[in-house]
């Protein structure tokens, strides 16, 4: 049995290779898998050279402040870059729709600027030619063309009946069919998850331990994809009878699963949960910070109250008594209160997103390709979630830098003549520098808990059925 | 008469003929509705603007005393509106991903014009599905899969060696084949199209004419390079291999190609440095001598020369002269900036002759107002309107004019002027003589094919 598994699929090998436009697509798929990497590359260390260098001036812009008060440092603010994540050669993800840098300042969040999506609607419709991207879409179309007549191409010429008759079941037939193209998909994704890790190795400090174990998950994840159209392929060559009608199927079905079904999708999820524009966004959160109080209007209730308790805390009768500056206290409230509005709106659409996330998660099983570009977004930290993430830390990191200055203008300035003072330019040297922490892998998969299990039991099931004794009388029947 | 109906049999009898026919629909029927739903949503934003802009200001002229105009003109956040022709439901170019009714105020532009649209990055990777999508890219594979195996397929049955027999026969039927797909899939289209002007009561104006001309023009250029792959003779498998790969090629990796290219070409961190060196400027502004910006800004600013010199206080006038003088700063930095966007604008264009798919792609955004070269016409007109913005506020602040009631409502309004449209007719003629000599090369191509 083994041996003729083996020896079909050596046969089959031997046949794809006489074929010379095989051969030439073969090579311009390889061709076009370095130069995407290559760019991507090229790309990824521009990037990590302009957040660094972008980093580094506005630290030192931020330690060579003279004396100042500190609340106008709060308003001259602070900058948060996004290195690329170190995997973002090969997965480019989201990261052409997000911005990198975000300007932190006093009283504002404000959002990810500057995304390189120029012209997106023109030539980004198919997103960009990353290798993952090749890999997702063009792979599984080589594939097709390797694959849509094994089947019936053999029922078509007669040599199935041949075959059969030489007592070669179907199941070793197909066995040995799927072998040669697996192993032909090895051959031609390994070079560049070689090349990858050639690379990462070679970025040194962005390097971690976790990068091999990454592309190791990302190498599984491509090939559950490659088996998974090795089936469908298989599946539909065996089931119609001409070699021509199973490509068109094939195409078809091809176009459904990558280019059609995650756009539908992609477009529906968001009307079922539909996130904030930005005017709408904005507003809310100016309304609700207006509700609660205006910490520069002195008969505002909630700052009234505010005095009143602080007062009470200190055990003194008006605010010039206390021991520290009531308007250090007041920016620190206020900042508080208006942080908090800010993060609930926020949670708000990230809980959106995230619902439009699962929404297409759900579909995984149908459709595999979902999976396998969302679990090597997430495997490069190229995903929604990742982007999300860095801002949510810099903005832990805009709170944590405008409080602190709030502190100094509570405990380092006078209440009197306030904003005549300064604080001392040392002051500004115990601010620590802004640093984006990278992700573990296990909160970069976290979204994932159990959804690779569904897509992985639909690529055995297809298996299953394909080996399956019903499938096998269909095709006895046939010949 | 007869054969006709029989064609029609053959053509919908295969089941993937039809399924390829109805995905097609419903999918350009989905799109439509949702360009519908997405530009009813930029219609809303536009339009709450405004009145939330109105309620604003309604609000401020209730209170019993007017705010100063330096603090009225710092709130003051006056809305804007990309104007877009209806079409920009259908052709939604870069609308998702970008501001249609951005906000502006007084105070420094180059701080405000940056402003991104929220998007969930997720949907804007998985690349939308807007009716131009359908008719660019769908639309050459639904041609593809009805044509490309015509005459392989009469060789199959055996009677494509019976019509070479007999003079010009084949080629005729061969002709009503192609005519008859090519009349069943512009019919759809049509439909499609009609149907989306219904819905989105556009005018069957000269526009309505254009995108169809266009749209059938496309059709003939895919329908020519079907013909052509066929005239090699070769078997349905090889055709269909070959048209599949002209489409990977042309819709896929051209565009790929040429974003990596414009993006090597003409990366910038132009918005990165402005925002860092305003940053900077208004900053150190502070600690200047203020008077001395003053002067220099009036150099700039000679309509408010007249003005007063300042006195110890804090005065709104330094305030606005200073932000003003951090946008001229960053001038040349800007005015690069524009000249680098517009030689990428140019660069595309030239390099969308490379691809059919990517030049109707080109042209269909820009016949619905989307494309980025209307971006940044309306970029432009936001930094116009920021100029009347502050000049209608310098009056008040440098003259010490006091501000009335009637003059919040003489507040200046954003009004969208018309785009600029280029004259896209002579491109259309070009490529309609492009394709026209494909198509003849494919017919003269065609009528030499003989049995194998």
């Amino acid at each position: 049995m083994n041996n003729k598994i083996m020896q079909i699929c050596r046969h089959e090998l031997a046949s794809k290779r006489k074929s010379p436009s095989l051969w030439l697509l073969f090579v311009m798929t390889q061709l076009l898998l370095a130069v995407a990497l290559f760019t991507g590359w090229q790309q990824y260390q521009q990037s990590v050279q302009t957040q660094t260098k972008a980093q580094e001036i506005v630290e030192q812009q931020w330690n060579a402040q003279p004396d100042r008060h500190p609340h106008r440092v709060a308003h001259f603010g602070h900058f948060a870059f996004r290195p690329p994540s170190a995997l973002s050669f090969f997965d480019l993800g989201v990261n052409a729709w997000v911005g990198d840098s975000i300007f932190l300042e006093a009283h504002k969040q404000n959002s990810a600027n500057f995304a390189n999506d120029q012209d997106g609607g023109t030539l980004l419709r198919f997103s960009e030619l990353s290798s993952a991207n090749i890999l997702l879409i063009i792979w599984p179309l080589l594939i097709i063309a390797l694959g849509f007549a094994s089947v019936s191409g053999e029922q078509k010429s007669g040599t199935l009946r041949q075959l059969m008759s030489m007592g070669v079941s179907f199941r070793a037939l197909v066995t040995g069919k799927c072998l040669s193209y697996l192993l032909l998909s090895v051959i031609f994704i390994l070079p560049v998850f070689v090349l990858a890790l050639g690379l990462a190795a070679s970025a040194g400090a962005e390097f971690s331990s976790e990068a091999p174990l990454r592309l190791l998950l990302l190498l599984g994840a491509y090939l559950l994809y490659c088996l998974f159209w090795i089936a469908v392929t298989l599946l539909v060559s065996s089931l119609v009878k001409a070699p021509k009608q199973a490509l068109v199927l094939l195409t078809s079905v091809w176009f459904i699963l990558t280019i059609l079904m995650p756009r539908m999708l992609a477009e529906f999820a968001h009307h079922q949960n539909p996130h904030q524009k930005r005017n709408d966004f904005e507003l809310a959160i100016k309304l609700d910070n207006r509700k609660v109080g205006d910490s520069h209007n002195p008969d505002d209730p909630y700052f009234s109250k505010f005095r009143e308790e602080t007062l009470k805390k200190y055990g003194v009768s008006s605010i010039e008594e206390l021991p520290v500056n009531y308007k250090g206290l007041v920016m620190q409230e206020g900042e508080k209160l208006n942080a908090e509005i800010y993060k609930k709106h926020y949670q708000q659409q990230v809980a959106q997103f995230d619902a439009q996330r699962q929404f297409v998660s759900q579909f995984y099983w149908v459709n595999p390709y979902l999976f396998v570009r969302d679990f090597s977004m997430a495997l490069t930290r190229t995903d929604t979630r990742h982007f999300l993430d860095f801002e949510q830390q810099a903005e832990a990191h805009r709170y944590a830098r405008i409080q602190k200055l709030n502190q100094l203008h509570t405990d380092e300035i006078h209440h009197h003549n306030d904003r005549a003072q300064r604080v001392d330019k040392s002051y500004w040297q115990e601010f620590d520098a802004f640093h984006y922490t990278m992700p573990t892998l296990s909160w970069s998969l976290s979204a994932f808990s159990l959804a690779w299990v569904l897509p992985l039991l639909a690529v055995m099931a297809l298996y299953i059925f394909l080996n399956s004794n019903g499938m096998q009388r269909r095709i006895y029947a046939a010949v | 008469m007869l054969l006709f109906k029989l064609e029609c049999k053959r053509l919908f009898a295969g089941t993937i003929n039809k399924l390829v026919l109805v995905l097609f629909i419903v999918s350009g029927v989905f799109a439509i509705y949702q360009g519908a739903l997405g530009y009813k949503s930029v219609r809303i934003d536009q339009y709450k603007s405004m009145v939330v802009f109105q309620k604003e200001r309604e609000h401020v002229n209730s209170r019993e005393t007017l705010p100063a105009a330096g603090s009225l003109a710092y709130y003051a956040s006056a809305p804007t509106e990309w104007k877009l022709s209806p079409w920009a439901a259908l052709f939604v170019g870069e609308t998702p991903s970008s501001m249609v009714a951005s906000k502006v105020r007084a105070t420094a532009l180059q701080s405000q014009i940056f402003n991104r649209e929220i998007v969930n990055p997720a949907q804007q990777r998985a690349g939308g599905l807007d009716l131009g999508f359908v008719l660019v890219y769908f639309l050459p594979l639904v041609i593809g899969i009805l044509t490309v195996t015509l005459i392989s397929d009469e060789q199959h049955a055996g009677r494509w060696r019976l019509l070479n027999a007999l003079p010009n026969s084949a080629f005729r039927l061969l002709g009503k084949q192609i005519a008859l797909r090519f009349v069943v899939i512009w019919l759809l289209v049509v439909i499609l199209l009609v149907s989306a002007a219904m819905i989105l009561s556009l005018p069957f104006d000269t526009l309505f004419w254009i995108v169809l001309g266009a749209t059938s023009l496309y059709m003939v250029f895919w329908f020519a390079l079907a013909t052509l792959i066929m005239s090699f003779g070769k078997n349905s498998v090889v055709n269909s291999l070959a048209y599949l790969s002209s489409w990977v090629v042309l819709a896929l990796l051209v565009p790929g190609a040429v974003h990596l290219y414009l993006s090597a070409q003409y990366q910038s961190d132009a918005p990165l440095e402005i925002t860092l060196q305003q940053r900077m400027t208004l900053n150190d502004g502070w600690d200047k001598d203020k008077q001395a910006t003053l002067n220099e800004f009036l150099t700039h600013e000679p309509s408010w020369q007249d003005t007063a010199p300042l006195g110890e206080a804090f005065d709104w006038k330094w305030y606005y002269a200073q932000q003003h003088m951090s946008d001229l700063a960053v001038q040349s930095i800007v005015e690069e900036n524009i000249r680098n966007n517009q030689a990428r604008q140019a660069r595309l264009q030239s390099l969308s002759v490379l691809s059919p798919a990517l030049f109707f792609q080109l042209t269909l955004n820009e016949l619905a107002n989307t494309s980025s070269g209307y971006q940044l016409q309306y970029r432009q007109q936001v930094a116009e309107y920021h100029q009347t913005i502050r000049h209608f506020f310098y009056d008040f602040l440098f003259f010490d004019k006091p501000v009335t009631r009637q003059d919040v409502e003489d507040f200046p309004l954003f009004k969208a002027q018309a785009m600029e449209t280029q004259n896209g007719l002579w491109k259309l003629l070009v490529s309609a003589v492009f394709v026209l000599v494909i198509a003849a090369l494919a017919i003269v191509r065609i009528r030499k094919v003989r049995p194998l």
